[in-house]
């Protein structure tokens, strides 16, 4: 099958920055595709240079099999976007905004179907306010519908979620899901958080400085014998020393001031229960954690160097 | 248009008209033959008691760009004067002839000297000179150039306190039996025109007229040509209010 | 291509900013004429002043063909301010609001989006100089009627007969287009680099002034490079209302004393326009969009 997105050794320098540096993956049709990356780690700049927004010094891009730079109108056609903030017009109502660029992007709509899309997203009832009085969410949600007003192959929202209150993120979590169970859209969806694309993406790729950490699906980069497992007990150092005589001992983790952090495969954790109980340790807390997640937190609070951690492609 | 105060033809009548009187009163042998020669001046004037005419004003002013414009004047005895343009905007020199031959009319003790020959396009004139004994007189001096065989004024120089002098040059062609000209020049001195930039509004480079040499030609010429006269069937006064 | 260019004038149209410039077209004019009216003979008993006193002017001099030009001889000065409003505005206010990335993830080339937007812009330039037009020559001959226009130069006085006056505003209307365009090309390609309107604007401005202010200094340094600047050339419209005159200084009607200037400024007007679009043109497909 054709991927929808093929990117083969992409650069982009601003200055004496390498904001993007020989990235390569693959979106395949059907894919929610999580693009993740703490922020400044050349996810906007990717993105942009998806869209035909900056040009790459180097490297190809085809969408639809198509070169980027040679079929740039036929591809965009076929494209759906909200970059970053959902900006509109702010002085044009809702309606007038999306009729705008449903004819921009030669969707052909008429008032029922404009209005429909609003209804769809929630903003019928404010159709012919003007934008200016809209909430973040609100403009958000306009955005994804000028994004999917001509039909699109492919969506991509970058940092859907950013100033969103809760329902707001799960309404475009559920709308991401909707589009691509019922629709049959491929998306590519970037984010700065890892729990908001392991609850919608099937594939994801990890990016930083510029560069590919790792990729694969979803499933597989969630390997249950990588689970970190954080415990809060009566009395941390007593369960700490423990541990450290004991068959847990292998899978022992630097301590947290609070928590004592173990790694083993999820199946053991009722086992670790149990003997801990047995050792008479009052247990408070104990939650599992995919390994991804302490991995994906230590890259984006920088406390670790992530070139540790280059080339564990899963 | 009425621009009566500028028809500078009726004071041209009553000016020789008042020469007449000059004449009369003055006493030297010389002042007899001046008075003579008057008189039948104006004999020959007063064939006229009316008439129309119809003619084209220019103005040759170094600092005015005027196009030519069609005019008619009316005349009637004894002094209605009127210069009619249609509709427009029209420049003529401030009151030269008004103010000067009110002034001129005023002259009841000028003392008249002929001032012997002179020659005006080619014609032999008798030169006739108005000295007005009034101190207070804008006139200073007023000399006049006479055709003695035609007996017609072939021009007129006046010289006064404020607008210092003016030519008045007139040909004669069709209408000379009725002492009427095809053609009046009334030249006159023009003081230097300047506008601040500030006040136009051009602050660009200055703009010269065409021909520089004209800038410095600071006499302003306003030249009537007539082309037609319908003279004595009548004028309805009407036309001069 | 209409698509895009229809889109630009809707939203040209539909913001607020647009009408603040019609606005104090109308205001500025208005004011004008009201001053007119109420004291516009004693302006003309002053202009008549300078004359020396030794000429008597008669006839309507304050009619609405003078008024006109007054108006235009204040204002076309400041309709450049006006016109950068939204020149300047045409690509940084979109960076701005952030929906020149939208805009451009269209179907639509660079290059069609640059000249759609200069299309509109000159749509909207040429608008406001109709309605410059309506206000200041309809309007004042409607109010003060129509006579001889009889102008007051710095060096010499013109009189243009009534019947010969039109053509001169038609025509100095459209050299006015031509100078706001150029106005509107330099605004224009500096909302290019800027992610906010107020930069290109305020530049633009300063440009305008800074080359007016040079341009009215007669200084022989400066004049060696004003015929360069198309400030210098964007009054060029003067030039339509002087006259020929023949040898013996009698104005020709229907003519103008220096058709030839008025061809090199709109030839210089012209070269800037193409020069400043294409430099738009060539800077925006280059240009990536980080805004």
């Amino acid at each position: 099958m054709q991927p929808v997105i093929a990117i083969n050794d992409l650069c982009k320098q601003f200055g004496h920055v390498q904001a993007v540096s020989h990235l390569s993956f693959t979106v395949q049709p059907g894919d929610v595709y999580g693009f993740l990356g703490q922020n400044g780690a050349g996810k906007s700049t990717t993105i942009r240079m998806l869209l035909t927004l900056i040009a790459p010094d180097s490297g190809d891009i085809t969408l639809f099999g198509l070169p980027l730079r040679s079929r740039r109108k036929e591809i965009l056609r076929q494209v759906g976007a909200v970059i970053e903030k959902p900006d509109v017009y702010p002085y044009l109502s809702a309606y007038d905004n999306l009729r705008l660029f449903a004819r921009l992007k030669q969707a052909h709509t008429g008032k029922q179907q404009l209005l429909q899309q609003l209804e769809l997203l929630g903003l019928a009832e404010r159709a012919f306010d003007k934008v200016k009085t809209f909430s973040q969410g609100m403009k958000q949600r306009l955005g994804i519908a000028i994004a999917l007003i001509n039909d699109p192959q492919l969506i991509i929202l970058d940092e859907p979620t950013n100033g969103l209150d809760p329902q707001g993120i799960a309404d475009i979590r559920n709308l991401v899901l909707w589009l691509s169970r019922e629709r049959g859209k491929t998306i590519l969806v970037s984010s700065h958080l890892l729990s908001e694309i392991q609850q919608v993406a099937t594939r994801l790729v990890i990016i930083d400085k510029g560069r590919r950490l790792l990729e694969g699906e979803t499933a597989q980069l969630f390997n249950p014998a990588e689970t970190i497992v954080e415990l809060q007990t009566g009395n941390n150092e007593r369960t700490l020393q423990l541990l450290a005589q004991s068959e847990w001992q292998q899978g022992l983790q630097p301590a947290r001031q609070t928590s004592v952090v173990l790694k083993m495969h999820s199946n053991d954790i009722p086992a670790l229960n149990k003997w801990l109980v047995a050792n008479g340790v009052a247990v408070n807390l104990l939650q599992p954690r995919h390994s991804l997640e302490d991995y994906f937190l230590q890259i984006t609070s920088g406390k670790q160097h992530v070139d540790d951690f280059t080339g564990r492609t899963v | 248009m009425n621009i009566a105060h500028h028809s500078f033809l009726v004071r041209y009548r009553r000016m020789l008209c008042l020469l007449c009187c000059i004449g009369f009163t003055a006493t030297a042998a010389q002042a007899q033959d001046v008075s003579a020669l008057v008189a039948k001046v104006r004999a020959k004037i007063d064939q006229v008691n009316d008439y129309t005419a119809e003619g084209r004003l220019k103005t040759n002013i170094a600092f005015l760009k005027v196009p030519v414009s069609r005019i008619k004047t009316y005349f009637k005895k004894p002094d209605k004067f009127r210069l009619r343009k249609e509709g427009g905007i029209s420049v003529l020199p401030k009151g030269g002839f008004s103010v000067n031959m009110q002034s001129l009319i005023l002259f009841n003790d000028a003392m008249a000297i002929a001032a012997g020959d002179g020659v005006v396009d080619g014609v032999k004139t008798k030169i006739v000179k108005l000295l007005p004994n009034n101190e207070n007189s804008d006139v200073i001096l007023s000399t006049l150039y006479i055709d003695e065989t035609n007996l017609l004024v072939k021009k007129a120089v006046t010289t006064t306190r404020e607008n210092g002098t003016y030519d008045i040059t007139l040909t004669y062609g069709q209408y000379a039996a009725y002492a009427l000209p095809d053609k009046v020049i009334f030249a006159f001195n023009t003081k230097d025109y300047k506008l601040p930039k500030g006040v136009t509004l051009e602050f660009e480079d200055a703009e010269k007229p065409a021909d520089a040499s004209q800038l410095k030609n600071k006499k302003g010429k306003v030249e009537i040509v007539y082309s037609s006269y319908v003279i004595n069937k009548g004028i309805d006064d009407a036309v001069f209010k | 291509m209409w698509t895009i260019l229809q889109a630009e004038l809707f939203k040209i149209f539909k913001r607020p900013r647009t009408y603040i410039a019609f606005a104090a077209i109308a205001a500025l004019i208005t004011m004008v004429q009201v001053g007119m009216k109420a004291d516009g003979d004693s302006y003309v008993k002053f202009m008549l002043s300078t004359l020396g006193g030794n000429f008597d002017v008669q006839g309507k001099i304050m009619n609405g063909y003078l008024v006109c030009y007054i108006i235009l001889q204040m204002l076309l000065v400041h309709v450049p301010l006006l016109v950068t409003l939204i020149a300047a505005d045409t690509f940084s206010g979109e960076a701005n609001t952030g929906t020149l990335r939208l805009l451009l993830t269209t179907p639509y080339s660079r290059t069609q989006w640059v000249l759609a937007k200069f299309t509109a812009v000159v749509i909207y330039t040429l608008l406001l100089l109709v309605w410059l037009a309506i206000l200041a020559l309809v309007l004042s001959m409607a109010v003060f009627g129509t006579d001889d226009l009889f102008l007051f130069k710095s060096d010499y006085v013109v009189l243009i007969r009534e019947n010969d006056v039109f053509w001169r505003y038609c025509a100095a209307f459209g050299f006015a287009a031509l100078a706001m365009i150029t106005v509107a090309a330099v605004g224009f390609l500096l909302s290019i680099f800027a992610d906010n309107s107020i930069g290109p604007i305020v530049a633009t401005m300063s440009i305008i002034v800074f080359f007016s202010v040079l341009s009215t200094m007669n200084i022989p340094l400066y004049n060696t490079i004003k015929p360069y600047l198309f400030v210098t050339h964007m009054n060029s419209w003067k030039e339509f209302f002087d006259e020929r005159v023949t040898e013996n200084n009698e104005a020709v009607a229907g003519s103008i004393q220096y058709p030839m200037r008025i061809v090199h400024s709109v030839l210089v007007l012209g070269i800037h326009i193409l020069v400043l679009l294409g430099a738009a043109v060539w800077f925006f497909r280059k240009k990536d969009i980080l805004s």
